[in-house]
């Protein structure tokens, strides 16, 4: 990837150029469509989380194995669908086969009585770490 | 299965509380509850709609992001905005047509809840209404000759965001496995709304000629609710059934037309090939 989009700074094969354009001049749709979209930047990744990110040590490398577990923890919203099960059962690779839609779901903001605190509310009921 | 790191997550919620405008609010939602004689119904109201232009370099602020109301305050206005009442039952959808859908769910990937796509980002060069960008006449009307919609999609919001770009905030690169489910997740959304494109308008796609249920409709006198309805994915549709006839029965035109093909050719791709290994990030394998 030597080439880099002009417009959005994206890195691409020289092969993905737009058919109309040139080597010396190349443009490419595949990324910014030309320019067309243009979106802030994401904000420069956090130094702490930056080390976790690609850092050699055991524990970055254990962090990124259970990343998302990691950010199930952190997490304001779970997913939520009609799962069916009868296909995860047995062996093979395992599927996650839905009916239905996918959705993100957020809860109220107290505990339902009996149950363990999770997602939002961690972060309002978890008064063992106070910051 | 082994469990999580404490100190590590220790770590990451420090680092949440530091930057992250929604644990801001949420902390002041809990500081407010525990406050002697407080309400006791608060709702936390995130605001879909942003007022500024999302295109330029803005970070988003607490007081931006949610509003903290006590009793009933305004129901929510938009029918993207998530009103989170202290005690709402089991759990509420949130509509994935919200700025921050993908932000909530996935705080280590934007750790400072970037916003993430809304049905109102214009393409560059597309004034908006009220805002106070030079207007630039030219590029305005070429975009008015050249596009039917002014407005980004989905699916290009999502193929520009998983770029590799040469800028400093990596996080959705470096996820690893995280980011094969935030692509994952991306693809749903656009998918599940290109079937709703489809159901919703089935007046314009003039699902009805298709055969079937025009000559049922006669013979069942007044009950037409019993038919149903049936919904057809045209053949523009990617990956429906009729998309895939209708690339067979090109491909047997083609066949038709050129003879008989002496070769049958497949592509495969080394990871291991250098110019692959040159342009992987820090700490990145393939």
């Amino acid at each position: 990837m030597d080439t880099i989009c002009e417009f959005c700074n994206a890195k691409m094969w020289i092969k993905e150029r737009l058919a109309k354009s040139n080597n010396n001049n190349p443009h490419f749709s595949l990324c910014c469509e030309n320019g067309k979209i243009m979106l802030p930047n994401l904000l420069t990744t956090p130094q702490e989380l930056e080390v976790f990110l690609t850092s050699k040590e055991r524990s970055a490398v254990k962090f990124r194995d259970q990343i998302r577990m990691y950010n199930s923890v952190l997490a304001f919203t779970s997913l939520g669908a009609k799962v069916d099960e009868s296909v995860t059962r047995g062996n093979g690779s395992y599927s996650f086969y839905i009916q239905g839609e996918l959705y993100h779901k957020i809860e109220s903001l107290c505990l339902v009585e009996g149950l363990c605190p999770h997602f939002t509310q961690l972060y309002i009921h978890d008064t063992k770490s106070e910051y | 299965m082994s469990l999580l790191d404490p100190t590590m997550l220790d770590q990451l919620l420090t680092m949440m509380y530091n930057i992250n405008p929604y644990v801001k609010v949420f902390k002041m939602a809990r500081d407010m509850m525990a406050t002697k004689g407080a309400p006791m119904d608060l709702k936390l109201h995130l605001i879909a709609s942003r007022t500024k232009d999302a295109r330029r370099y803005n970070v988003p602020m607490a007081d931006e992001v949610t509003a903290l109301m006590v009793r009933d305050g305004f129901e929510a206005i938009d029918k993207c905005d998530v009103v989170i009442a202290q005690q709402a039952g089991p759990f509420q959808r949130i509509s994935e047509l919200h700025v921050k859908y993908m932000a909530l769910h996935y705080p280590l990937l934007f750790p400072y809840d970037e916003d993430g796509w809304h049905p109102n980002i214009p393409f560059n060069g597309v004034v908006l209404q009220d805002a106070d960008v030079d207007l630039d006449e030219d590029h305005a009307k070429e975009f008015e000759h050249h596009r039917k919609h002014h407005n980004v999609t989905m699916a290009e919001f999502y193929g520009y965001r998983l770029q590799h770009q040469n800028i400093d905030g990596n996080a959705l690169l470096w996820g690893e496995r995280l980011r094969q489910q935030y692509i994952m997740d991306a693809y749903v959304v656009v998918e599940q709304n290109r079937l709703r494109y489809v159901r919703l308008n089935k007046k314009k796609l003039r699902g009805d000629l298709y055969q079937g249920l025009q000559d049922i409709v006669p013979t069942c006198d007044n009950n037409v609710v019993a038919i149903g309805h049936r919904i057809i994915l045209s053949s523009s549709f990617i990956g429906g059934p009729r998309h895939m006839v209708h690339n067979y029965q090109d491909a047997m035109a083609i066949y038709r037309w050129a003879c008989c093909p002496d070769m049958f050719v497949t592509f495969t791709c080394n990871p291991q090939w250098p110019e692959i290994k040159k342009t992987l990030l820090l700490g990145q394998q393939p």
